[in-house]
């Protein structure tokens, strides 16, 4: 009797969970009856109207679940009828390719799945604030691990992170330099150790300079992760905000995140999105960046806090910050692949330790400026992930949740795209090149199965990533990886300890327009779908049984041929001249000029006087102008202007009015309001336009020491508001269907551009050799 | 002549005629000269005239000879038109037999109607099937070269008018059981066979054996109609009081009109049959006598200790199809059934199963300009249930001669209707493998189905001046092809007297009648001969007899579908507890009163697949449903026989069938009437009613219900199929309701896990 109420407490306690299931199991049985054409069709037409009304419903709530609902079951029947009806055995080698288009299939219908149990809730949680009383505040260390980039570059990330606010005592930065360890130093190979020393050398005085830690090991070992593990003997902070060479922290990183540490003691991470400031090669070179959300954004802003509902956010190897206890605890950074983040992390979940993701841009990054820069970081990520669900896999892993399990499931499962995308381009040809019957549909069957899936699948993913995702970006971008990716996560599943960790190149510069070596693939990939659609044409006056077949094969041969052309567009690598990429901004200041009294023009001797050269590398002229407190203002002009795009470098200003010409004893400054207040900048003009109504002007930051390059460092990476003010003005979408001929539109014209480039040069060679 | 010598020789011719008549009572049959006489449409498969075509065409047909009889003479009387165009010098009729040439006609131009008689020796006829040839020589120039095919060229047969008359005579029985197949099928009209009973009471085990009998002959008969008579004998002797037989057996002479099969057991033929017989019967026992006063006709007996081994020896006689053994009698020790229930009928074919086309019956055919058709049938279970998409795959391997004109074709044909075609395109003839058509599943009918290939050959040269070759048109089709069937389930709509008709379910499935009971409504001998005669009509579409068949009088289970047979005594009228129709005092029928019009609107997706693929036939016309009046009244079934099927009561799953009449000893014959292919092929709907002169009436009354292998997933595809708003209705709130549990349950997590976490 006793054990009789305990089941009926159970059942009571768990009955929307066994109605659930119960339903579930209903659902799916019912999912797989194959009903007559016109019931498949009611019910086809009925869940994509209902999809399309619920579509402009922004809730996250009860309408979302529907929507995932609704299309779920239409995926379901979808592959319920691809399984029972249309594996059909006609011959070897169309049952290969049957069976390779259908696993395809089968393997996007589950990241599918995962990715709607992944992005079913996202939350969106607010930084918490910090207690009044700072001496409860965490100690944090700030290590900045580096390995071979440009000295500069590390400058402006050291400089960020001196600028960050938080108090002195409680504050150490560390420099992990993995390019000055004594195997570097003692490189056998003489250009090298030169390089490395000279870079070392470089470093440890900006170090010194900027009040920042250096730090170096011995040997390379274990790539970043061996870095970080070594730093930790180092250093002693509870906590630990980890930043990669080229992502500037912003001022109030430290004050937007060390809050959730002090709240829950379980929390180890705290992840913030990278946030980057220059375009990667799609996005330059097809002319994208910010008319469109970026690559990241889908991830960051759309997969990480549906990630966090789940308590699977994971570190992304940059800006986040550690427990430094959590770390100790599985005995640092785990190394054996090359993704240490995820890889550390899911040990941490396993551990029972938290995650939290604050969707708030906190640092500002580079990504990749070249195809080749952009395909070794993919490869990485790839071969990390692959190396993960090997060595790590969650279906395996102790004392996960479920909902994490199937969280790390998704993350890594996705890097297998490649292997569907391939089958995808290859497909068309089977049928149309070959003749092999691949896909056993008929015309109505197409109608009422494969079209309702295909509209499901652009509709989900419109609705669950709308502003973070435009319609044929994945598919461009898996394009884009996938001939590369398919040979490194190969490698990975050959021999699982092979893979390498691999920098990724940054602030790379082109100086001019070039065609990607890595473009050969894709032309034979382009030749092959142009040659399928050809014969499609030719089969359609040919076989006029298959034509309903041949025709919307026909269509899948274009839409490959449209991703290709896109992916050649971004192949043509667009000149890169600028080291520091400009960012788009709308501040409101002020054009300041002041004519001094006693002023010298003479920069040798302006600078003899002061005994000094504070940057050797920088240009005299630059150096000349800069401005000091002994200097007394005789006149001081204000002009109100609008800085519209900054760099490091300078930026650009529009102004209303003319800007007068500097004299000589004129020193000109940019005039910004920075809460209570001005900050000035100096500046020289580099040039003037004259557009519409107003004048546009090229400037040059000034500098003459370290401060003043901290207060620029400060001005440009240190407002964090600003990089927010960018994610939402790129979170635009334009709907599904103006996206979509949007990027076909693009697609075609660089596409086109490319293949242009291609024949004008090969023509040229041909005019050479025989002229 | 005095007037007293004419009135003695009066007296002795009376005296010698009675006397000849006693002691003669029927004549020796053998003397007897016979002649039969029939149209040719008779051996014809349609009833169409026969035209011959172009320069030689030509028409092969069967006739057949019992082996019965001795063939003396036949007469072949042919009504012939022809082209008024033929050169009559060069156009000619030959007849041949057997491939033997047995007359030949001019075709005269001028004649508009030629009648032509051929008389064809005893010497040119075989027993079995003879094969009647009719070949023309038909030309319209007399020297100068012409057109082979030209249309002018023509020769009609009247096939209603032409005969074919066999004189004959008959032939003692040859009484070894060996020779029964030959025995039970005289091949030149109706077989009669009378069943004699021994035993005043009619038991089940009796209807048993008799049903098996009615079965065994019926099968024997194959399209031959079979003609019952159930009588119940009783020792009979001669009137002289001297209390002896006039034969062996003792029956009187009146009940032997036809072949006989005598049945009981030992104890009840003892004083029916010689004492050797008698003797003999230590077991089940099988023999075969030839009857005492007339030696053409059999006598069977089949009988047993037991019952038991009555029912053996029935199941031996049904299963007795070889020439084994050679003996006269047999006594069966053992029936030994395979116990392996996953055993088929003949030709039925199964889902997701392949078969050669030899296994079909279909052996390798070689198709030319004349013998241009080729088929072979397939019995499609009458409860396969596809979907629309599903399709039937023939992998044809072919070959085909070279020098044809591009517009050669192999047209396809199912059950008549063309389905599709082969081009023969290759200059230089080709041979295929695997040639792969399609034809959708829903495409054949439940039930007997014939995949017809027909070669439509032309060559590639012609005109009139020119030798044309045709010896090079020929296609072969071989019987290494195959035919697969897709994996479907198993699901029949009931009530339905066409799938009856069709394919016998569901009261036989798969020659098995396990799952029916046949249930005899009263102990008249109309009656149980109509129930043989339903079984063994049955049973006849699997070629292979219901040994497990249940008959009966009395009562029955109620988990089997019902089979009601007789006349419906009025003190029983809740047998008919649920039927659409009534019959008794008051009689109810529901007539035909309004129709309920539903226009079919054809989807959106049809219409698409209609202007994109272009095969699709039109929308769907108007869906008309019957809205009865039924009316309750004194009159009823009068001289018309009625046959309902409607859902048992109960809600099992089964059917009841019911076949009444109003009438005594009426049934018997309207169900010989009722299985005429006029009106056999005529079954619809749920009720039909018939009468001797073949005027009938069907309709529909009631709902129907769905019956398979109590497979939920078939039932439930196929009602949501019929009712996709049903579908809607169901899929929708589900969705609904999972959607909701789903949020509810997230919010759950989210307040338990993010309690900080805003919305």
């Amino acid at each position: 009797m006793k054990n009789f109420v305990i089941i009926v407490e159970i059942v009571k306690e768990k009955s929307g969970l066994l109605l659930s299931l119960l339903i579930l199991l209903c659902l799916v049985y019912l999912s797989g009856l194959r009903v007559d054409f016109n019931t498949q069709a009611y019910i086809s037409v009925l869940l994509l109207t209902l999809l399309m009304s619920i579509r402009p419903i922004k809730s996250l709530g009860f309408w979302r679940v529907l929507f995932v609902t609704l299309s779920s079951f239409i995926v379901l029947r979808y592959f319920s009828w691809r399984m029972t009806y249309t594996l059909v055995y006609e011959d070897f080698f169309s049952y290969i390719g049957l069976i390779a288009l259908f696993l395809a299939e089968v393997y996007g219908g589950l990241m599918f799945f995962l990715s709607i149990f992944v992005n079913i809730r996202p939350i969106h949680r607010t930084p918490v604030p910090l207690p009044s009383d700072k001496s409860s505040w965490p100690s944090v260390d700030i290590i900045i691990p580096c390995y071979n980039e440009p000295v500069d570059l590390v400058k402006i990330t050291l400089a960020a992170a001196r600028n960050v606010d938080y108090p002195a005592p409680k504050l150490n930065i560390y420099l992990l330099d993995d390019g000055g360890t004594a195997e570097k130093l003692n490189s056998p190979d003489e250009k090298s150790r030169e390089s490395a020393l000279a870079r070392s050398l470089q470093l440890k005085r900006l170090c010194k300079q900027l009040n920042v830690s250096y730090l170096t090991r011995t040997e390379n070992v274990n790539a970043k992760a061996g870095n970080l593990n070594s730093a930790l003997k180092h250093i002693n902070g509870d906590l630990i905000l980890v930043l990669d060479a080229d992502h500037a922290p912003a001022v109030d990183i430290l004050k937007k995140l060390v809050g959730s540490f002090i709240q829950d003691e379980k929390v180890f991470l705290v992840q913030t999105p990278h946030f980057f400031i220059n375009p990667d090669p799609f996005e330059k070179n097809l002319n994208l960046y910010h008319r469109m959300p970026s690559e990241s954004d889908m991830f960051y802003k759309g997969i990480q806090p549906g990630l966090d509902f789940w308590h699977a956010s994971f570190f992304c190897g940059s800006a986040a910050i550690l427990r430094r206890k959590a770390i100790d605890e599985i005995g640092g950074f785990s190394g054996k692949t090359i993704t240490e983040d995820s890889e550390t992390a899911i040990k941490l979940h396993s551990k029972g330790w938290k995650s939290h993701y604050i969707l708030y841009p906190l640092i500002s990054g580079l990504q990749p400026e070249t195809f080749d820069s952009f395909i070794i970081q993919r490869m990485r990520w790839a071969q990390g992930m692959v190396q993960n669900l090997i060595f790590n896999n969650p279906l395996f892993m102790p004392n996960l949740k479920l909902a994490q399990r199937i969280c790390y499931l998704s993350n890594m499962l996705f890097w297998f795209f490649p292997f569907a995308r391939l089958v995808f381009i290859i497909s068309p040809g089977l049928f149309l090149f070959f003749g092999l019957k691949i896909y056993h549909a008929n015309i109505m069957e197409f109608f009422i199965y494969t079209v309702p899936f295909l509209a499901v699948l652009f509709l989900t993913s419109h609705y669950l990533f709308k502003n973070v995702r435009w319609a044929f970006v994945s598919e461009i971008y898996e394009t884009m990886q996938a001939l590369f990716s398919i040979r490194a996560v190969m490698a990975v599943l050959i021999n699982p300890h092979k893979p390498r960790f691999s920098v990724t190149p940054k602030m790379e510069r082109l100086d001019q327009d070039l065609i990607s070596p890595l473009s050969q693939p894709f032309y034979w990939a382009l030749g092959y779908t142009l040659l399928a659609a050809c014969f499609g044409i030719w089969r359609y006056s040919i076989f006029p049984d298959e034509r309903p077949l041949i025709t919307v094969t026909f269509f899948w041969a274009l839409l490959n041929l449209l991703l290709l052309l896109a992916t050649l567009g971004a192949l043509h690598e667009r000149r890169q001249r600028r080291a520091n990429p400009r960012i788009p901004v709308d501040i409101k200041a002020n054009w300041l000029s002041k004519t001094y009294s006693d002023t010298d023009s003479n920069p040798d001797a302006f600078n003899e006087r002061r005994g000094r050269r504070i940057n050797p590398r920088l240009p005299i002229q630059m150096e000349a102008s800069l401005f000091t407190e002994s200097t007394i203002v005789a006149v001081e002009k204000r002009i109100p202007v609008i800085i519209k795009d900054i760099s490091l470098g300078g930026g650009s200003i529009h102004s209303q009015l003319e800007l007068p010409n500097q004299h000589k004893a004129e020193k000109i400054f940019i005039e910004v309001r920075n809460g209570n207040r001005l900050d000035c900048y100096p500046v020289s003009i580099t040039n003037s336009v004259k557009k519409d109504d107003h004048y546009i002007y090229g400037v040059k930051f000034l500098y003459s020491d370290l401060n003043d390059y901290l207060k620029i460092v400060r001005f440009i990476h240190g407002d964090s508001s600003r990089w927010v003010k960018i994610y939402e003005d790129t979170a635009n979408d334009p709907g599904l269907t103006r996206s979509m001929f949007f990027m076909v539109r693009i697609g075609f014209s660089h596409g086109f551009s490319h293949i242009f480039v291609v024949l004008k040069s090969y023509f040229k060679k041909l005019v050479n050799v025989y002229v | 002549m005095s007037k007293s010598l004419r009135n003695c020789l009066f007296l002795l011719s009376l005296f010698l005629f009675v006397d000849s008549a006693l002691s003669m009572p029927v004549p020796v049959a053998s003397e007897q000269k016979l002649s039969k006489s029939w149209p040719l449409s008779h051996f014809m498969s349609e009833d169409k005239p026969l035209m011959l075509k172009s320069v030689d065409g030509s028409y092969n047909l069967s006739f057949p000879v019992s082996e019965r009889v001795n063939p003396l003479s036949a007469e072949l009387n042919l009504v012939i038109t022809n082209s008024n165009l033929l050169h009559e010098n060069r156009s000619q009729l030959v007849v041949y037999i057997n491939n033997y040439i047995v007359g030949q006609i001019k075709l005269n131009p001028v004649n508009k109607e030629t009648q032509a008689k051929f008389v064809i020796d005893k010497e040119y006829l075989i027993p079995g099937y003879n094969q009647l040839s009719l070949k023309v020589a038909q030309h319209y120039t007399e020297t100068q070269c012409e057109d082979w095919s030209s249309p002018e060229l023509w020769t009609n047969i009247n096939t209603e008018k032409s005969t074919l008359a066999l004189n004959y005579e008959e032939l003692p029985v040859n009484a070894k059981l060996s020779a029964l197949n030959s025995l039970i099928n005289n091949r030149l009209d109706n077989y009669s066979l009378s069943i004699l009973r021994a035993n005043e009471t009619i038991s089940d085990d009796y209807l048993y054996w008799g049903a098996m009998v009615a079965q065994s002959v019926k099968l024997r008969l194959k399209h031959v109609p079979m003609k019952l008579d159930e009588q119940l004998v009783k020792p009979y002797y001669m009137a002289d009081g001297s209390g002896k037989s006039s034969g062996r057996f003792n029956l009187n002479p009146e009940q032997l009109k036809h072949d006989a099969v005598l049945l009981g057991t030992k104890e009840q033929l003892g004083q029916l049959i010689p004492a050797e017989i008698n003797k003999a019967i230590t077991g089940a026992y099988l023999g075969i006598f030839q009857q005492d006063q007339d030696k053409n006709h059999f006598i069977l007996v089949i009988s047993g200790n037991t019952n038991q081994e009555v029912k053996k020896a029935v199941q031996s006689f049904a299963l007795f199809t070889a020439i084994f053994p050679d003996a006269q009698e047999t006594i069966v020790d053992q029936v030994m059934f395979p116990d392996n229930a996953e055993i088929y009928s003949h030709q039925s074919i199964l889902p997701d199963h392949t078969y050669q086309f030899a296994q079909l019956g279909f052996g390798n055919k070689s198709l030319n300009a004349v013998n241009s058709e080729a088929k072979f049938d397939i019995r499609i279970p009458a409860d396969l249930y596809g979907t629309e998409d599903q399709l039937v795959k023939i992998h044809l391997n072919l070959a085909y001669g070279a020098g044809m004109r591009k517009d050669s074709v192999i047209n396809i044909s199912l059950n008549g209707l063309f389905n599709h075609a082969i081009q023969l395109k290759e200059q230089e003839g080709a041979h295929y493998r695997n040639y792969h058509i399609t034809i959708p599943l829903r495409s054949f009918n439940a039930g007997l189905n014939t995949l017809a290939f027909s070669s439509v050959l032309k060559p590639s040269e012609s005109g009139e001046c020119m030798y044309v070759q045709r010896d090079n048109l020929l296609v072969s089709i071989y019987e290494d092809s195959t035919i697969s069937f897709p994996d479907v389930g198993r699901e029949a709509a009931l009530p339905d007297l066409q799938l009856l008709e069709q394919t016998s379910f569901p009261l036989i499935k798969n020659g098995s009648a396990g799952e029916t009971v046949f249930r005899v409504l009263d102990n008249s001998s109309d009656s149980i001969t109509a129930a043989w005669y339903l079984i063994a009509k049955l049973a006849a579409y699997f070629e292979t007899p219901a040994f497990d068949l249940n008959i009966t009088q009395g009562k029955y289970s109620d988990d089997k579908n019902v089979v009601l047979i007789g006349k419906l005594s009025p003190d029983d009228q809740s047998v008919l507890e649920g039927s659409p129709v009534k019959l008794g005092v008051l009689s109810k029928f529901p007539y035909q009163f309004k129709e309920q019009q539903q226009q079919q609107k054809e989807p959106f997706w049809e219409w698409l697949d209609r202007v994109v693929s272009d095969q699709n036939p039109s929308p769907l016309p108007t869906a008309i449903t019957p809205k009865n009046v039924p009316i309750v009244q004194t009159a009823g079934l009068g001289d018309e026989f009625l046959m309902m099927s409607y859902p048992t009561p109960g809600d099992k799953g089964y059917v009841t069938l019911a076949l009444l009449s109003d009438k005594n000893n009426s049934l018997s014959s309207g169900m010989e009437t009722l299985f005429s292919p006029q009106l056999w092929s005529q079954l619809k709907g749920n009720i039909f009613l018939w009468d001797n002169q073949k005027k009938f009436y069907w309709q529909q009354e009631g709902e129907t219900f769905l019956t398979g292998h109590g497979n939920t997933r078939l039932d439930m595809i196929m009602y949501f199929s019929k009712h996709p708003w049903h579908w809607l209705a169901l899929i929708l709130p589900m969705l609904l309701l999972i959607a909701w549990l789903i949020h509810k349950s997230l919010a759950k997590y989210k307040k338990q896990t993010h309690p900080r976490v805003d919305e």
